[in-house]
């Protein structure tokens, strides 16, 4: 009889076996996914087809990419190795990352073609046109049933309420979306409109193969108008976007990237109102401050003081002025008198010395004989004294 | 005045500019005062830009862009 050998030693003796095998430690199984459960970070599930069944697991859930494809039912290929687990000799695969199965020959296309197009350098940054910072008119591409189209609106109205929005619908899923999207992409790039907006929501590389045809990456290439696309949230990022202008991973995110939050642009246009007048105030204040030195300094020369003596003093040579002219005339004044009884008394002594004589009638010199009548009393002044007569006759010389 | 959409970063930009001249210290007041002017006149401009929100949906029906809702606030 054979030496037997406990369970225990066969059982890592089989689980040496399978780790030292080359085969078993890096293999890809498709199959399908059933009796799936999640339990403290890490995935069991069963991988079938339609004779067998082998355990799986993932360690560390968060680590696979393709965890959208975890759901009964699903059709994958999952690349691990082989693992015995000792204590109950039960067989598994320990899973690395997994596939949608049957993608194999769709992604090895994908590849080539971004490949292919990369060399032609549809996806050089360089050629990628700027987003205006402030768009006014955009166009937006999506289907009108999706989350998508409400996400967008919603956000764009919220953040950026300034925006005419051109949207045309299009199926963004199916054999028709090349053609319905070549259109769409057409027609709005004659709109002379700011930027565009190509999106859908998430979905399997199959869901959004259509983005990877090779006809519509070139005419998003060609497009005059800035791009934008944001086409589920692939890690295997369509060639669509890649020659896009920009990209986004989600419609929200795209709505986002191209609408500044106007809450903000407000409050950093008052921001800048305030610096406006803090600095004319600034302004204002230094030139007051150099008014006052100026003021200050003007004070010590101003002028005013003197002149207020000096009128002083001129208003004094006034009034001695005025008083000394008053006396000057009231001198000339009793002078002219003088001179005029003088010249009065000269002239008519002179004249009666001269042997003339003065009539006067009632005090009143006269030298006409009409202004006499026979018996009117006179008085005659000789020099020496003066005689009481009466006319007793006249004669009028004719003229 | 009134500032288009398209050309507010621009006039933002002017609006800057015109703050740091304010804030230089060879500037006359003359300068100072029409700078600050012309400050202000596009402040109040750009200002009333994003108060005066205006916005339309159009979507592509039949041929053409017919207008689905359009806000003045």
């Amino acid at each position: 009889m054979m030496t037997a050998i406990k369970v225990s030693q066969l059982s890592r003796y089989l689980a040496k076996l399978v780790k030292r095998d080359g085969f078993l430690n890096n293999i890809a199984v498709e199959g399908e996914i059933s009796n799936l459960s999640f339990s403290g970070g890490n995935v069991f599930f069963s991988l079938k087809d339609d004779t067998a069944s082998i355990d799986a697991v993932i360690f560390s859930y968060n680590l696979i990419d393709q965890s959208s494809l975890l759901k009964e039912g699903s059709k994958v290929i999952v690349e691990g190795s082989i693992n015995i687990y000792e204590r109950t000799g039960h067989c598994q695969i320990i899973v690395r990352s997994l596939q949608l199965a049957g993608r194999g020959d769709l992604y090895a296309a994908y590849l080539d073609l971004k490949d292919k197009l990369k060399k032609e350098g549809l996806f050089d940054s360089a050629k990628k046109k700027t987003l205006p910072t402030m768009p006014r008119k955009i166009g937006l591409i999506t289907s009108k049933n999706g989350a998508a189209l409400h996400d967008v609106l919603n956000i764009l109205s919220r953040r950026f309420p300034y925006l005419d929005i051109y949207f045309y619908p299009s199926r963004v899923q199916g054999s028709s979306v090349v053609a319905e999207v070549t259109e769409a992409l057409n027609y709005l790039d004659k709109l002379d409109l700011d930027l565009i907006v190509l999106t859908r929501g998430g979905g399997s590389f199959e869901d959004l193969f259509e983005f990877n045809s090779e006809k519509l990456t070139r005419l998003v290439s060609k497009l005059e108008t800035p791009l934008v696309a944001a086409i589920g949230h692939e890690v295997d990022t369509s060639l669509v976007e890649l020659a896009a202008d920009r990209r986004a991973s989600t419609p929200s995110e795209a709505a986002e990237l191209i609408s500044p939050d106007h809450k903000k642009l407000l409050s950093d246009l008052d921001m800048k109102g305030n610096n406006l007048l803090n600095e004319m105030e600034k302004i204002i204040r230094a030139n007051r401050n150099t008014l006052d030195y100026f003021k200050n300094e003007l004070s010590y020369f101003d002028p005013s003081r003197e002149i207020n003596q000096e009128k002083d003093r001129l208003s004094l040579f006034g009034e001695r002025l005025s008083l000394a002219m008053e006396n000057n005339i009231s001198k000339s004044n009793s002078k002219l008198e003088n001179l005029y009884y003088k010249l009065q008394k000269y002239d008519y002594e002179e004249y009666l010395v001269s042997g003339y004589s003065i009539v006067k009638k009632d005090g009143n010199i006269l030298n006409r004989v009409k202004d006499l009548k026979i018996n009117d009393g006179l008085e005659i002044f000789m020099a020496d004294g003066k005689l009481q007569a009466k006319v007793i006759d006249k004669v009028e010389y004719e003229d | 005045m009134k500032i288009d959409l398209k050309d507010y970063e621009k006039y933002l930009a002017r609006l800057d500019e015109i703050i740091v001249k304010l804030n230089s210290a060879d500037i006359s007041l003359d300068e100072s005062i029409s700078l600050y002017k012309e400050g202000i006149e596009i402040y109040k401009a750009l200002s009333k830009l994003l108060n005066d929100k205006e916005h339309s949906l159009k979507v592509f029906k039949d041929g053409e862009f017919v207008e689905l809702e359009n806000q003045d606030e």
